[in-house]
């Protein structure tokens, strides 16, 4: 990592994209203060909880609420307030029906939100995802997206870290990192709109601004770059 | 090699995962396999690769159970090869060429071939020839990615099962992992698991599984229209979307989506 500025404030939703091996997980890994940097510092202020790639690292029990209820008792919290905050994590992952199942016998999609309760139940600040999307199918990405913005709108602060730019069609801000350097950090559509600079870090447009573009091409016109499917039906002129 | 799944049922206890499930697959067929998570898609490609036993039916090679007995499902084993989802968690070696010898090892190839086999590997899939010596733990992810795909390809297998090959690879690895496909294309068959319409585009057959059941056998190529795609429900795809905007403004989009999908 070379020289890497950049702040997220608070309620903000912000993802860092960048290929395999441009400094993702170290960022993220710096940023959560796993590691320490040789140089620069960085700044966090209220607690950090992180969701790892694959949700399977991080379940300690096997039945779904007491794997969900580690964070909160380690934290010494009384066993009322366990209770409150184990099932307020449950219930906006979706997962209090399933309470009692073994997490191995979870779905993909639902480990992850698993993972993500977690995480939720100790209430923190902050929340840094890493990768945490890498093999759900399109309509468990879509629930885990609206999900995050649900917690956004709660006042949470989420980093998402993925070379996958569909990811970051819903953040507020997008920095895409190449070779351990920030080459852009804005906001988003401007981000994804920019299909050379994607490409020349490695990543693959939003398939919404590649389809964009072949229309445009072929005579259909935009009123801008849309990146998400409702602002491709805003965009589209009639 | 032709392969014939007849009437296969899987299950945990009574809860079935597969049901009824009959196909061939033809020597040097290309297929996707597609479906929601739980669908069943890695059970089905775990009792291609007689991983496992199904609970009811059977898996014919040329004709013959592969399970009839071990010298069979070891003569099977030695024709086909499978990339595991995630397979790069799974390293066995201390050195990228270690990792990449040892299938070839474990099928007895004599050491005189085995250099030649690992070098024309190593093109195919992309490695690049000087991190032979590296610990494979060393290499990103996408590297070792293509490290553990190398180690599949070298036997030569009649038949490949890949798992989610492109889960979590960038722009370049997935070109390269497109080339690959091109390169093996009517060489061998090839039983593709992805979530990925672009992939998918890529085979020549379509294999879409709901609830352990298929859903739709046929050309791939209903990819690219939207009402059977739909009626499919593969997924909530965004393209999906798109394209019932731009048929309801009556404005033509099979071109521009098969750029799309030929791009990524």
């Amino acid at each position: 990592m070379k020289d890497i500025s950049l702040s997220v404030k608070r309620g903000e939703f912000h993802v860092i994209l960048g290929a395999n091996g441009s400094g993702k997980s170290t960022l993220l890994k710096l940023l959560s203060k796993l590691l320490v940097p040789d140089g620069g510092t960085v700044e966090t202020k209220g607690s950090v909880g992180i969701a790892f790639q694959n949700p399977d690292d991080q379940f300690v029990y096997s039945r779904l609420i007491d794997d969900v209820s580690f964070g909160p008792i380690n934290n010494g919290l009384n066993p009322s307030e366990i209770s409150i905050q184990v099932k307020e994590a449950l219930s906006i992952t979706s997962l209090l029906d399933k309470e009692n199942r073994n997490v191995d016998t979870l779905s993909g999609g639902e480990k992850e939100r698993a993972a993500l309760a977690g995480v939720l139940a100790l209430d923190p600040d902050v929340l840094i995802l890493d990768e945490v999307l890498s093999m759900q199918d399109e309509k468990s990405k879509r629930e885990y997206i609206n999900l995050l913005l649900k917690l956004k709108e709660r006042g949470k602060t989420i980093v998402l870290v993925t070379h996958d730019s569909s990811e970051a069609a819903y953040a507020d801000y997008v920095h895409i990192l190449k070779e351990g350097c920030l080459i852009y950090s804005g906001k988003r559509r401007e981000a994804l709109s920019d299909i050379k600079r994607l490409k020349s870090a490695n990543i693959a447009p939003p398939k919404t601004v590649l389809y964009a573009q072949a229309l445009t091409n072929r005579g259909v016109s935009f009123a801008f770059i849309p990146t998400t499917v409702e602002e491709f039906e805003e965009a589209l002129c009639k | 090699m032709q392969i014939d799944l007849k009437d296969l049922c899987f299950g945990y206890k009574d809860e079935f995962c597969l049901k009824d499930i009959s196909l061939q697959i033809s020597q040097g067929e290309s297929i996707a396999i597609m479906g929601l998570n739980g669908s069943g898609k890695t059970t089905l490609l775990n009792l291609l690769a007689g991983l496992i036993k199904p609970s009811s039916g059977e898996v014919l090679s040329d004709g013959m159970s592969i399970h009839k007995d071990k010298k069979a499902i070891r003569e099977y084993w030695a024709k086909i090869g499978y990339l595991l989802q995630l397979s790069e968690r799974m390293v066995f070696s201390s050195t990228v060429k270690k990792e990449i010898e040892y299938s070839l090892k474990a099928r007895n190839f004599k050491k005189d071939i085995r250099q030649d086999l690992i070098s024309k590997a190593i093109n195919l899939a992309g490695v690049d020839s000087k991190h032979m010596e590296r610990h494979p733990m060393t290499l990103s992810g996408g590297e070792l990615r293509k490290v553990e795909i190398a180690s599949v390809l070298s036997y030569n297998p009649e038949l490949i099962l890949f798992d989610e090959p492109l889960a979590g690879l960038d722009l370049d690895s997935r070109m390269n992992f497109y080339r690959l496909l091109d390169e093996i294309k009517g060489k061998c068959s090839v039983v593709m698991v992805t979530h990925d319409a672009s992939s998918a585009l890529r085979m020549n057959r379509l294999i879409v599984l709901e609830n352990g059941r298929i859903k739709y056998d046929g050309d791939s190529s209903v990819i690219l229209n939207n009402d059977i795609y739909c009626e499919i429900g593969i997924e909530i795809n965004e393209l999906i979307s798109i394209n019932a905007i731009l048929k309801a403004r009556g404005i033509d989009y099979e071109d521009s989506l098969r750029e799309v999908l030929n791009e990524i």
